[in-house]
């Protein structure tokens, strides 16, 4: 039911048990998940990674694993729209030591291809804190633009992005 | 898992559909449930994570509906937690029908999970202030455990092994 994505360095494939070491490893990382609600306990990175896909189940989209070659998982990506929530968001996430490759960009690329191109989605948008460079300059990267501003059931008021399908692909 | 029937209730895995039910049921007093949701994303995400858990761990919560009416009343099932104590019971109901012995009669599928899952140990957690829930699991001879066991303040309270289907 979730498919498999592949791109030039990397797979993105669908959350199964053994990624619990994943998911411990970087919320326990107070530092490296920081903009991802952390750090947490591990029991908490269990939940999220139950959630995660849960929410495949329920949406019928969701965040996949990012796998390198030789299968090593270093984070993920994907597309999440929670029930109470306005709006989709594309969103990442990646081990500290595998950020600064290009690794989530590569990845964000094929997520929004599935959404263009087999979802049919018309677009895909993400948002994130004022304070997040990283993701913006991310969302930049892939050619997005901001089309509005808006306060989220958190409170927190983000831009938020729509980013176009990549040029050059299929 | 396959439905669990009484004669008043069905018991039957959590479905896409069922959502807004659990969402409802996760929002609503008393307060002093464990994990009462704060807002609907927070209620919707916990039920993700219980969708997610049975593809993970195959332990299934459960829908406990009324036989009559086919009303979703609550949810009931085990829990599988990464850390100790691990492997427990978890239960909650609308609270307008909280007093009816349905809460006792949804327990009783205990007997169940430990038998299928292959589980050695059970228990529970139950705020101190929810007086019913205790009341409820004294019902169901569960024991309490020792203080050591407490989740954030919750006592543990034990069910026998020895129970079967």
């Amino acid at each position: 039911m979730i498919p498999t994505l592949k791109t030039e360095r990397l797979t993105l494939r669908a959350p199964e048990p053994a990624d619990f070491a994943l998911y411990r490893d970087f919320y326990a990382d107070a530092t490296g998940s920081g903009n991802y609600v952390g750090p947490l306990r591990p029991d908490q990175a269990f939940q999220r990674l139950a959630a995660d896909l849960g929410h495949w189940h329920l949406r019928g989209f969701g965040k996949w694993i990012i796998t390198t070659g030789d299968g090593t998982a270093i984070g993920g990506c994907g597309i999440v729209h929670p029930v109470g929530w306005p709006s989709h968001e594309l969103t990442w996430w990646l081990l500290p030591e595998m950020r600064g490759q290009g690794f989530a960009t590569e990845a964000s690329r094929a997520a929004i291809l599935h959404a263009c191109d087999t979802l049919r989605w018309p677009q895909v948008e993400t948002h994130m804190r004022d304070n997040n460079a990283a993701a913006r300059a991310l969302a930049e990267r892939l050619g997005g633009t901001i089309v509005r501003r808006e306060t989220f059931p958190d409170g927190v008021t983000r831009d938020v992005f729509v980013l176009p399908r990549p040029e050059g692909a299929g | 898992m396959t439905a669990l029937t009484t004669d008043r209730l069905i018991r039957r895995p959590l479905v896409p559909q069922g959502a807004e039910a659990f969402i409802s049921l996760r929002m609503s007093p008393p307060a002093n449930r464990i994990g009462r949701a704060a807002s609907r994303a927070d209620a919707w995400r916990a039920f993700a994570v219980r969708v997610g858990n049975r593809a993970l761990r195959a332990c299934e919560l459960l829908t406990i509906e009324g036989c009559r009416t086919g009303a979703i009343l609550g949810s009931t099932g085990p829990w599988f937690a990464e850390s100790p104590p691990r492997q427990t019971l978890g239960a909650s109901l609308r609270s307008d029908v909280e007093e009816r012995g349905i809460a006792t009669e949804a327990g009783a599928a205990r007997g169940q999970i430990l038998h299928r899952l292959g589980w050695q140990t059970l228990v529970s957690h139950i705020a101190p202030a929810n007086a019913r829930s205790t009341r409820r699991t004294a019902c169901l001879v569960a024991q309490a455990g020792p203080t050591s066991e407490a989740l954030r303040g919750c006592p543990t309270h034990r069910y026998p092994t020895e129970v079967r289907p």
